[in-house]
């Protein structure tokens, strides 16, 4: 009977808890790559404008501190409240400073503060850290200064890395405090509810100057010069690794310009929020003039010559049409997209787009994108112009009529073919991904803007090429130099960090190391775009040639005289190996192996182990039990 | 930190601006015509002050010690040797005494500011 000695979809205890033998399933621990690193010269993450009301709060956090001298964790003023490092202590200021105890340097702790009242408490990975302090009663109702690692004024700067930042309006008790570390995937514990939650700063995105506030609450922090972190296993929710939306925003913002002969084309509407909830739409206000009306907005720096994308939020204020224009050439070039906003379509385009799309994001509000050819390196441009409310079905792009108005909101204009989930006005443009966990708001993520691409399929790690997943070590994955199987469905995916490899699931080790170590283990690879089974350093490699994103059904086998790789059910390659032992001592990776040059990208899905060789027929049979749910 | 090297600027002089050889943290200002082309652009070479409040994000915030009663400002950044960018930070200092435009590692600006930062609490 095949033994499944992993299964990863079963629920994953990210802590270590994974040495019960008396479990039938070994399982995994989940590690995030990433966080923010603080360099205790001048780096903090300010977070100005949050305010809490109530004296009861609790603030949960990972540090992986440098130096726990005297610097600070979070500075609220005025009412100063401070938590803090104080002489190599945890401690906090409210009225006076207490202190709690020491905890370790250099290596990732999960502090949570609980303040009732006058109370104080401060548990340590789980467990309370010294003992309850009497305090002033925290006010942060009326705070306009509220940084995260450093003296409010500057000074007192934290030394090093921090993720997971959260502030619940309420007390934990020690049962919910362990809660949240023993369940590190849960984002309010058991007991609390989901408003409790006031802030959460997953700090995961891993580029950009922004720390999105997961919390549905809006309060987006603003990074001052602390840099990301990859690689590193910060023990974080993984539903912030798991559950990503991933975008770019070389070029974004909720404000509009006009035409200074057209000022009457364009208001802020401070009656009507924007779809994230927190800003205020702007109105486009056709109804003035004789010539056609627009509002546009403009990039700061040129774009590269190639594929661009203009995008924005549009709703029905009075209208049913609105033209949602890419300035594709400076100005030279327009190309129209011809907006439905009674039933949310494209009707008509005008000027070659190479696509555009449009989707419902909620409460009328869609999101509209036009892509095109940028024919020279020049500023890219987006515009709403006017639409004759006659004429739905073709694009007008010279109608001087009155027109009336068009709520809009968050406009972005990006290089490449691809239409990135638009992020809002915060933080400064960049070119590269960041992602974007979902938050506590239903199908949105983090940001709260953007519709939750629900991408991840049933049972699979989204993995970004810095998380991973282990399962420890132990006897029932020691094969000896006998047969054994692997299997695993990916998404194929291969990104260069110095090795053709990137690992799906090893065995331990490096993969690539010979001479007996028991290295093995699936992989996608950049010769000619393959799968493979490694067997003591030696692949065997799949004939079938993949592009990234195709799901594939992988299974290696080894039965004492030969390795053999199947592919979507089908044996694809059959090598004679000599046998070498497969038993270590090594923990099992799942995203990676012991290098740091083969981190994986993309989906896996339901890795397993099995202590001996698979026949043909069950590869199959498990090919077909499974394939509907990945292809 | 994404800088590699640190100066300390008297306070008084956080208006001056950058050496000009250090042009890589110039940034550039437009107009628009009504249909939203370029109608002027203007290039700024930043103050020390326009600088330190640009750059915060990719460097951290501007830290103000007090020596001697005297303010200094401590800014991060990115500079080159082989496009002579630190010669000309170092020309800064020429005939003044530290800390007037001294430049400092990281192990040497955390010692500097951690000597002559209060302690608030």
């Amino acid at each position: 009977m095949a033994t499944t000695t992993t299964k990863t979809n079963k629920p994953i205890l990210p802590r270590g808890v994974d040495n019960r033998p008396v479990d039938s399933y070994n399982r995994a621990e989940l590690y995030s790559g990433k966080a923010l690193d603080f360099d205790g010269v001048n780096d903090y993450v300010d977070l100005a404008g949050f305010t809490m009301s109530g004296s009861v709060a609790s603030f949960s956090f990972y540090v992986n501190a440098d130096n726990t001298g005297n610097v600070y964790f979070l500075d609220a003023n005025p009412n100063r409240f401070v938590l803090r490092f104080l002489n190599n202590k945890v401690a906090l200021f409210s009225g006076s400073l207490v202190e709690f105890d020491a905890i370790k340097a250099n290596e990732w702790t999960h502090l949570v503060y609980v303040l009732n009242g006058t109370s104080a408490k401060c548990y340590a990975n789980g467990v309370q850290l010294g003992i309850e302090q009497t305090i002033t009663a925290i006010d942060l109702s009326a705070a306009t200064d509220f940084d995260l690692g450093r003296w409010y004024l500057g000074g007192a700067y934290y030394d090093g890395g921090m993720a997971g930042f959260k502030i619940f309006n309420t007390a934990l008790t020690a049962a919910q405090v362990a809660d949240l570390y023993n369940n590190p995937e849960k984002i309010v514990p058991t007991g609390v509810d989901n408003t409790a939650l006031k802030l959460w700063l997953p700090m995961q995105e891993g580029a950009g100057t922004t720390a999105y506030d997961g919390s549905g609450n809006g309060n987006h922090g603003t990074i001052n010069g602390a840099t990301w972190t990859h690689g590193i296993g910060a023990p974080i929710a993984q539903t912030a690794v798991i559950d990503w939306n991933k975008g770019s925003n070389f070029f974004n913002d909720s404000s509009w310009e006009v035409s200074s002969a057209k000022t009457n084309a364009f208001v802020f509407s401070s009656s009507h929020i924007a779809p994230n909830g927190v800003d205020t739409a702007a109105v486009f206000d056709d109804g003035v003039g004789s010539t056609y009306k627009r509002a546009y907005k403009v990039t700061s720096t040129s774009m590269a010559i190639g594929q661009i994308t203009a995008s924005t939020f549009v709703k029905k204020k009075d209208v049913d049409y609105i033209n949602v224009v890419l300035g594709a050439d400076g100005g030279a070039t327009k190309i129209f997209a011809l907006v439905d906003l009674v039933n949310g379509t494209i009707n008509d385009t005008s000027g070659s787009p190479t696509a555009t799309s449009i989707k419902s994001v909620g409460d009328g509000w869609y999101y509209v994108s036009v892509q095109g050819d940028q024919l020279s390196s020049a500023q890219g441009l987006a515009y709403i112009y006017g639409q004759d409310p006659t004429n739905g079905s073709s694009v007008d792009e010279n109608y001087t009529g009155e027109n009336n108005q068009t709520y809009i909101w968050g406009i972005n204009i990006q290089e490449g073919a691809i239409n990135n989930v638009h992020l809002p006005t915060i933080g400064t443009s960049q070119s590269s991904d960041v992602l974007l966990p979902q938050g506590l708001t239903t199908g949105r993520d983090i940001t709260g803007v953007n519709l939750f691409e629900n991408v991840r399929k049933q049972g699979a790690l989204n993995l970004d090429g810095n998380s991973w997943a282990e399962v420890h070590d132990n006897a029932s994955l020691d094969f000896g130099a006998g047969s054994f199987t692997f299997e695993a469905w990916a998404k194929y995916s291969y990104v260069p960090q110095g090795s053709s490899l990137n690992a799906i699931l090893s065995l331990g080790g490096d993969i690539g190391q010979g001479g007996g170590y028991g290295r093995a283990g699936l992989v996608s690879s950049s010769s000619g775009s393959s799968m493979s089974f490694f067997y003591n350093s030696t692949g065997n490699y799949s004939t079938s040639s993949f592009s990234n994103g195709d799901w594939v059904h992988i299974v290696g086998v080894y039965d004492e005289t030969n390795a053999i790789v199947y592919i979507n059910g089908a044996e694809e390659r059959i090598t004679a190996r000599t046998a070498a032992s497969m038993t270590n001592t090594d923990v099992k990776q799942i995203g990676r192996d012991s290098t740091a040059i083969r981190y994986y990208s993309d989906q896996i899905a339901q890795p397993r182990i099995y202590n001996r060789a698979l026949t043909a027929s069950e590869v199959l049979n498990n090919y077909n039990a499974t394939s509907s749910l990945y292809i | 930190m994404n800088g590699n090297i640190y100066i300390s600027v008297p306070a008084a002089d956080k208006a001056q601006q950058l050496p000009a050889s250090l042009d890589r943290y110039d940034w550039e200002t437009f107009t628009y015509n009504e249909d939203g082309t370029v109608n002027s652009m203007t290039t700024i070479h930043p103050t020390w002050e326009q600088y330190g409040e640009k750059y915060k994000h990719l460097f951290g915030a501007p830290v103000t010690v007090t020596v001697s009663e005297v303010d200094y400002i401590v800014y991060e950044m990115e500079a080159s040797w082989l496009q002579s960018e630190v010669s000309a930070l170092i020309a800064l200092g020429n005939g003044l005494t530290t800390p007037s435009y001294t430049l400092m590692t990281n192990p040497e600006v955390r010692a500097f500011i951690q000597a002559n930062t209060p302690e608030e609490l």
